[in-house]
């Protein structure tokens, strides 16, 4: 059959695509797993391919250094550390937070008793004020681990389990297919764009990749060290939990500006419980973590920064709080940026397409 | 899954191929489109293409 501009050949093709992604779309509630498997499986894939790269360029063990071959190498040294992270730094995190549940009864009247000390009596509703925060976050907090505890103990616990552990193994294989056929299907998803979109499209991909590997990958490798450096300096400060506020500390450090302050909170409050002396050596050393940061690990991983102002960053940081809470103080800098990318490519586009 | 679902999953899969397969192909979307060079733009289906773009 001979049409113009082959519409039948483009047509047919289109109709059952999109049926099955409505399909897909209506049944995403039911579905859920599944994509949060595929999801998870592609951001994991996303985070290892610097580690691809670095592993195909260094493998001198083997004649040909193909892609395959370094991501086989990189997938097995991902499982090894994922299993190693399971079996060591789980169940230290598991058993610290069991005991800050356990020892917070004890920890919250030593606070407020402390501060009864040191704020006078001039300043009493401020003191009220602060007990009463104490107080209600500490209730909260119990109310939650104890709603967690109540899911942990019963039945339904092992029905989650058994799915989280399918979707869990399946994000791990997935993870590995990604990672060995990413230009296919990147191939695959640049060639579903109109011809004519292309262009555009592979130059603002292009674009958005490298933000993103500076903003999240970058981040992320940072937020690991990070977290690290404090969990090994809070253990030689002889702090209790010192790898649970190592990770909040890592990953709040996520945030811009105001994260390695979020991070320090809980701490130097465990620490003021101990002793005030103490207290100011886990602020000194936060301080000095963030210091080395700011000069010595950050320039070095995340080369030159986004190109956006402080002051916007800033903004953005805070209204993306108000917006969204925690993750929208996490996800706001990056979803600014890809926002601020796509836009000024397609009027920069737009221009030329009207000179 | 009820007969209920079933039916508003095979309705809405009519209206989304429809409404989704004519809006993709007045936009120019291809899925038979095997030119897969989109980065290197120099292979023979691309250069046909580019011509016919031009023209």
């Amino acid at each position: 059959m001979k049409d113009a501009g082959g519409f039948s050949r483009k047509i047919i093709p289109l109709i059952p695509f999109f049926a099955i992604l409505t399909v897909l779309f209506l049944l995403r509630k039911k579905l859920a797993g599944v994509y949060i498997s595929v999801a998870a499986a592609a951001f994991l894939a996303y985070m290892l391919d610097p580690v691809v790269k670095f592993v195909q360029k260094h493998m001198n063990f083997v004649r040909k250094k193909t892609r395959e071959k370094a991501v086989a190498v990189t997938f097995i040294i991902f499982v090894l550390a994922l299993v190693g992270v399971t079996a060591f730094v789980v169940p230290i995190i598991v058993s610290n937070v069991i005991e800050i549940v356990e020892k917070a009864d004890e920890i919250v009247p030593k606070i407020t008793a402390y501060l009864q000390k040191i704020i006078s009596d001039e300043h009493y509703e401020i003191k009220q004020k602060l007990i009463e925060i104490i107080n209600s976050a500490e209730e909260k907090a119990t109310a939650k681990i104890n709603e967690v505890y109540n899911i942990a103990t019963s039945f339904s616990l092992y029905e989650k389990l058994s799915e989280a552990i399918v979707g869990i193994i399946t994000a791990i294989v997935l993870t590995y297919y990604f990672m060995r056929d990413k230009t296919h299907i990147l191939n695959g998803v640049f060639g579903l764009f109109p011809y004519r979109w292309r262009d555009f499209v592979t130059e603002t991909a292009d674009e958005l990749g490298m933000i993103s590997a500076k903003f999240v990958q970058g981040q992320i490798f940072v937020s690991l060290i990070i977290g690290s450096l404090e969990t090994v300096g809070l253990l030689l400060l002889g702090m209790p939990y010192s790898a649970f506020f190592g990770i909040i500390g890592g990953f709040s450090n996520l945030i811009p500006y105001f994260g390695p302050f979020i991070g320090a909170v809980l701490p130097v409050i465990t620490a003021l419980g101990i002793s005030p002396v103490k207290a100011l050596w886990v602020l000194a050393l936060f301080l000095i973590v963030q210091q080395i940061d700011n000069h010595f690990i950050s320039p070095k991983i995340i080369e030159g920064n986004l190109g956006i102002h402080p002051m916007v960053v800033i903004i953005v940081i805070f209204a993306g709080q108000e917006l969204f809470g925690v993750w929208g103080l996490i996800v706001a800098v990056p979803v600014y940026a890809t926002v601020k990318c796509i836009l000024s490519k397609f009027i920069k586009n737009l221009s030329i397409n009207l000179h | 899954m009820s007969n209920k679902t079933m039916g508003a999953v095979a309705k809405g899969m009519l209206i989304g191929a429809v409404a989704g397969g004519s809006i993709a192909y007045i936009s120019g979307m291809d899925i038979t489109c095997k030119c897969r060079c989109v980065r290197k733009k120099f292979c023979v289906i691309c250069k046909n293409m580019r011509k016919i773009m031009s023209r």
